[in-house]
Parts: structure tokens; C-alpha cells; sequence
């Protein structure tokens, strides 16, 4: 074990950390914009599957560049969160039960395209991917990390961000205000859906591949980063960076081969998920009518 | 004129349409796949019975969903709760003295659902006394739950003699009776009595009234005098314990030991059953075989046309989405006509 404190160790697994902590970071800034306005995607589960797919088609099809994988999986998240944003915002259809659905819906039809297209081979298609910048930190940290402050300008110091914040406090009092409530809450729907994608499509060109279910979850500790955070854009950071350094420090000491099933290892970021939400000693409130559609009178 | 079940039949149509047309996209007849879907599904006898083993765990998940769904607990966690239940299911027949099936059967049943119900209260507990969104903790037990079972059946509960990761073989005298030369097994008819059970309890006695209060209205609950957080506690562990049963079924009636993916996905079917079924159990009943039916249709179908079979799930979230949007019209309709006939 003494080795894992040393040094260059330590700095790699920071670097660990924070390279897992960013597709998670940059999706969970979305969600905070779309929670913020009102509305709760369940789906981001879904989103993060659809991106990854996207990513690694994207990439493998468009003469393995990043820059395709990354564009195609942005795309895919549009689509997912504008479409997703109709059901909720424009339908007003229950929140969580259509999220529960998407996520199947995307698991389905990722596990499919995949399969059909690309799973006849004997190895499973790679691609290029990301190539390192520092260490192993790759393109999607510092794309994640610039979300954060941005995110913080735009919601706290922007008569936009305010407009984003009270739609999922007092939509009544937005419609007043003379702005639309639904179209608020649409655009900050279809940018939980866009960056999750994005997210996605980071995971798979980190990873270099695609694999059926590949986000295992993640989607959901993106939510738990969410709600930890109090909605709050730079404890989101915190808590992404929480959850990746537990992921980091899971597979580091796999790779060490410490004395420990590695199953019990594997279940390290999920216990630690729920272990968070059931230590959060600060009340924090979720913004007062997220998941409550609103009908204009 | 009740509206519900066409609305039910509506959407189902159009899960199908959209799913032929992804069929379609990737360059297969969806006539021919539509056929194979059916015919693997509901052909034969042989079909049949393979349809109403797999519709076994999905009618005992999903009536345990339904007391969950309707006072609006969503526990996706089933799939690790069905895996508590095999675990403790499977430790226990290798460790219990012989005795006649009659006792060892039902005992086992109860312990796979006090498991199952064990994990369940967890989420239930958090959700209750600390307000934590029980969608994000199951999911998480999920995956606890599902690495546990993992390191089980190759490490402590591995069998020695066994080149598999797998447990022993549970002894003879604890398994479910067979019901015919195929594999479908006593665990259907249990199914049955259980959706019938959960009928007369949501219909005749204060609990259905008690778990609907707490999902439509919970403060106007807790002012009626129902100890809603209670409520909430004690319907995630009767749904917990549903698919910790669901687990010992499997075990004792399909698998005999424990492995790794007994439950395959079953509790997220079982979710799309309980919502398709609109938490009813005859509902339920009529969804989950057919969902069942479509599994093993599509398992045919991959098979036959190599369609992977993973798009029946995405059949299923078309399906669960259409019947939300149509449900969703529906009130909508019945509001702007000044309240409908309902």
C-alpha cells in the first residue's frame, strides 16, 4: 500500500480523477441548467449511451478525427434532450416515468445499432480517440472545467441566468415578466441533453471503443453530483471530482492487485454515491417546482 | 366509455410501428420480423411455455412495482433486489437440514424476499427519514448489489468441484415442482396467486387506499392521519420483497444455483410491465406476457434474421412512452371539454 501515497503515483491518480470526473462534470453542468429551470431528466443516463455511441460512430466513420466523434455526439444529445424537452416541457408528461423509459429506450437502441453494425468482428473496433495532453488528461477536461465558471457567470450575474433560475422557482412570475416559460425550459433541457451527449461521446473517445452499456450508471451518479452539489455550479465540480477520484482510485488499486476482490472495488463509486447522499448534512432545497410542468394560462 | 385499455392499445401500435421502422432502417423485412416475433413468442406450446417462464419473474417483479408505483416510490432497483433474493435463496438450500419440499420451499421463497425486502428499506429508509431521491440510490444498489453476486460465486459461495463461477447445485427436495416436460414450473401459478393477492389488497382493504393517498397527495395523507414516511418505507420493502421472491423462484425453478446474470434485466422489464400494465394487476398480468412473449420472440428473431434482441427494449420504451403522451392528451382532452366521462 505504501506505494500508492508516493508521489508520482499520487499526481497520476489525481490525473486519474480528474480525467474520469470530466464527461461526468460536463454533464451535470447541463443537468444543473436544466433542473434549474424546472426540469428533471431521469434520462441522463440515456443521453450520456446515445452520446457515446454517436462519439465512437462519429470518430470511426468520419476518418477517425475527435473533432467528428465529438460533433456527432453533441448532435445526438440535441436531438435526445430536444426531443426528450418536448415530451416534458411542451406535452408535460411525467418527468420521471418518461426518463425511466428513455433510458431503456437508449440502452435498447444503442445495444442494437451496435451490435448490427459494427459487432461482427472478432476484436471489437477501435478508434483514436483522445489523444493526451498532459499527462493522461485529455480534450474533455479542459472542456469540462471551462463549463463551470461559465456556468456560474451566466446563472448568477445574467438577467438570462435569472430567467433560467425563477422558471424553476416561480414560473408564474417569468410569464409575467413577459418571457416564455416553456422555451426557457426547453433550451436548458437541450443543453442537459447536448452536454451529457458530449459527455458521452468523451467517454467513448477516452476509452477508444464502444461497449453496450458502457456508462454503467454514471448517468445516475451525475444526478447524485447534482442534487450533492445543492445546485450549485462549482460544489457540481466538487462533487464530479469526488466521484471521479473514486473511480480513479478504484481502478489504481485494481491495477496494484491490493489484497481486495476487485468486485468490491468495483462497487466503490456506487457506495460512496449513496454514502454522499445520505451524509448531506446541509438542507439545500431543489428549486421549487423542478418536475412540475407548467400550462400557460 | 373507459378509455384507458385504448389508449393502452394505441400506443402499443405505435411502439410497433416505430420499432418497424428501425427493423426496417437496418435493411430486415419487419413483416418477417414482425413473424419470427410472434411465432418465437406464442407459436407453439413449446413457445408458450418458454413465454410464461420468463413472464414469471416479471408478473411477481412488477406486482411488487405496482404497490411502489402507486404511491409514487420509483424503485428501479429491482434487478438488484431479484439478486439479494437468489443469494440468500441459494445459501440457505445449501445449508438447511433435508426436509419435505412443502416446508423447504416456502421457507426459501421467504427468505429470498426478506432479502430482497432488506435492500429495498434501505432506499426506502433514505427516501423517508432523509428525503434522498430513491430513483439515484437504487440504481446505485443495483450495482452493488450485482458486483456482490459477483464476487460470491467466485469466491466465498464458489462451488470447488466447479469449473464454472457458480454455486452448487441445490439439493432436489427444495426445488419448484415442474409443471409439464418443459421448463415451465410451479413458480407461474405462484405468480398468479400473488397478482390476485395484490388485487384484493388494493381493492378491498386500507392499505391500496393507503398507498394511492401517499402518491397522489402525500401532505393531504399526512393530514388524513396516514404516516406517510412509514408508507413510503414499508412499499419499498413489499416491493423489495416481491423481487427478492421473484429471485428464489428463479433459482429454484430455472437455475438451481447461483450464477452471475440470473436475472438478466428482468427488473427493468418488470418496470416497463408495471408502468404499461398502469399499476394494475390485471393489467400487469396481460403485460407482462406479453412483454415476455416479445423476449422470447426476439431471442428468435435474433436467431433466425440476427436482429439483435436488444430492440424489443427499446419496443418497450416506445411502447411506455406513447402510453404517457396518450394518457397525458387524455387529460388534457377531458380538461379543455370541462371534465369528461372519464
Amino acid at each position: 500500500m505504501n506505494d500508492l501515497f508516493s508521489g508520482p503515483v499520487l499526481v497520476g491518480l489525481l490525473a486519474a480523477g480528474l480525467r474520469l470526473a470530466s464527461p461526468l462534470l460536463l454533464s451535470a453542468t447541463g443537468e444543473l441548467w436544466s433542473q434549474r429551470s424546472g426540469v428533471l431528466n431521469v434520462g441522463l443516463e440515456g443521453y450520456l449511451l446515445l452520446g457515446a455511441l454517436a462519439g465512437f460512430l462519429g470518430a470511426y466513420y468520419g476518418g477517425d478525427r475527435v473533432i467528428m466523434g465529438l460533433a456527432s455526439s453533441a448532435g445526438a444529445g440535441l436531438i435526445a434532450g430536444l426531443f426528450m424537452g418536448w415530451m416534458m416541457v411542451w406535452w408535460g408528461v411525467d418527468q420521471v416515468v418518461a426518463g425511466i423509459a428513455f433510458n431503456m429506450g437508449a440502452l435498447g437502441l444503442t445495444s442494437f445499432l451496435y451490435r448490427r453494425l459494427l459487432a461482427g468482428s472478432f476484436l471489437p473496433p477501435q478508434v483514436t480517440g483522445f489523444r493526451p495532453l498532459l499527462w493522461d488528461l485529455d480534450l474533455s477536461v479542459p472542456l469540462a472545467l471551462l463549463g463551470v465558471p461559465v456556468s456560474w457567470f451566466l446563472l448568477k450575474r445574467t438577467h438570462w441566468g435569472l430567467a433560467v433560475r425563477a422558471a424553476g422557482e416561480h414560473p408564474e412570475a417569468v410569464a409575467a415578466a413577459g418571457i416564455p416559460v416553456r422555451p426557457v425550459r426547453l433550451a436548458c433541457c437541450s443543453l442537459a441533453g447536448t452536454l451529457s451527449g458530449v459527455a458521452g461521446g468523451c467517454m467513448a473517445l477516452s476509452l477508444k471503443l464502444f461497449t453496450e452499456n458502457m456508462t454503467a450508471g454514471r448517468g445516475f451518479i451525475v444526478l447524485a453530483a447534482v442534487v450533492f452539489s445543492g445546485w450549485d455550479p462549482w460544489r457540481v465540480l466538487a462533487g464530479c471530482l469526488l466521484f471521479g477520484l473514486a473511480d480513479g482510485l478504484q481502478l489504481r488499486l485494481q491495477a496494484l492487485s491490493v489484497p481486495v476482490p476487485k468486485q468490491v472495488l468495483m462497487m466503490l463509486p456506487y457506495a460512496l454515491c449513496i454514502l454522499v447522499l445520505a451524509l448531506r448534512f446541509r438542507r439545500t432545497r431543489a428549486p421549487s417546482h423542478l418536475a412540475v410542468p407548467y400550462k400557460p394560462g | 366509455m373507459r378509455k384507458g385499455p385504448w389508449i393502452t392499445a394505441l400506443s402499443l401500435g405505435m411502439g410497433l410501428f416505430f420499432s418497424a421502422c428501425v427493423v426496417r432502417l437496418v435493411g430486415v423485412s419487419p413483416v418477417a420480423a414482425g413473424k419470427t416475433l410472434l411465432r418465437g413468442g406464442m407459436g407453439d406450446a413449446s413457445a408458450w411455455s418458454e413465454t410464461l417462464v420468463k413472464a414469471t419473474p416479471l408478473l411477481l417483479v412488477a406486482g411488487g412495482l405496482c404497490v411502489a408505483f402507486r404511491a409514487r416510490y420509483w424503485n428501479i432497483g429491482a434487478e438488484g433486489q431479484i439478486c439479494a433474493g437468489t443469494v440468500a435463496c441459494t445459501w440457505f438450500a445449501l445449508h438447511m437440514p433435508p426436509m419435505p419440499a412443502i416446508f423447504s420451499v416456502p421457507f426459501l421463497l421467504f427468505t429470498g424476499g426478506l432479502a430482497g425486502a432488506g435492500l429495498g428499506a434501505v432506499s426506502g429508509a433514505l427516501r423517508a427519514y432523509r428525503g434522498v431521491n430513491e430513483i439515484i440510490t437504487t440504481i446505485m444498489m443495483n450495482y452493488v448489489a450485482l458486483h456482490a453476486v459477483g464476487y460470491l460465486v467466485e469466491g466465498p459461495m464458489r462451488d470447488p468441484q466447479g469449473y464454472l463461477p457458480e454455486s452448487a447445485e441445490v439439493p432436489s427436495w427444495v426445488l419448484l415442482p415442474s409443471l409439464s416436460h418443459a421448463r415451465i414450473h410451479a413458480g407461474f401459478p405462484l405468480a398468479i396467486a400473488a397478482l390476485l393477492l395484490l388485487y384484493v389488497l388494493l381493492k378491498k382493504t386500507v392499505w391500496g387506499f393507503t398507498w394511492e393517498a401517499v402518491g397522489h397527495n402525500p401532505r393531504a395523507a399526512a393530514f388524513a392521519g396516514i404516516r406517510v414516511r412509514r408508507t413510503l418505507l414499508s412499499v419499498a420493502a413489499w416491493s423489495g420483497a416481491m423481487a427478492g421472491v421473484a429471485g428464489a423462484v428463479e433459482v429454484l425453478g430455472i437455475h438451481f444455483r447461483l450464477r452471475e446474470m440470473i436475472s438478466s434485466g428482468y427488473g427493468f422489464t418488470a418496470i416497463a410491465v408495471a408502468l404499461l400494465g398502469r399499476s394494475h394487476p390485471v393489467g400487469v398480468l396481460f403485460a407482462g406476457v406479453l412483454l415476455a412473449a416479445f423476449q422470447v420472440g426476439a431471442d428468435q428473431m435474433e436467431r433466425e434474421l440476427s436482429v439483435p434482441s436488444s430492440v424489443v427494449l427499446f419496443l418497450q420504451a416506445l411502447i411506455v412512452l406513447s402510453v404517457l403522451a396518450g394518457e397525458t392528451v387524455r387529460s388534457r382532452w377531458e380538461e379543455t371539454r370541462g371534465g369528461g366521462e372519464g
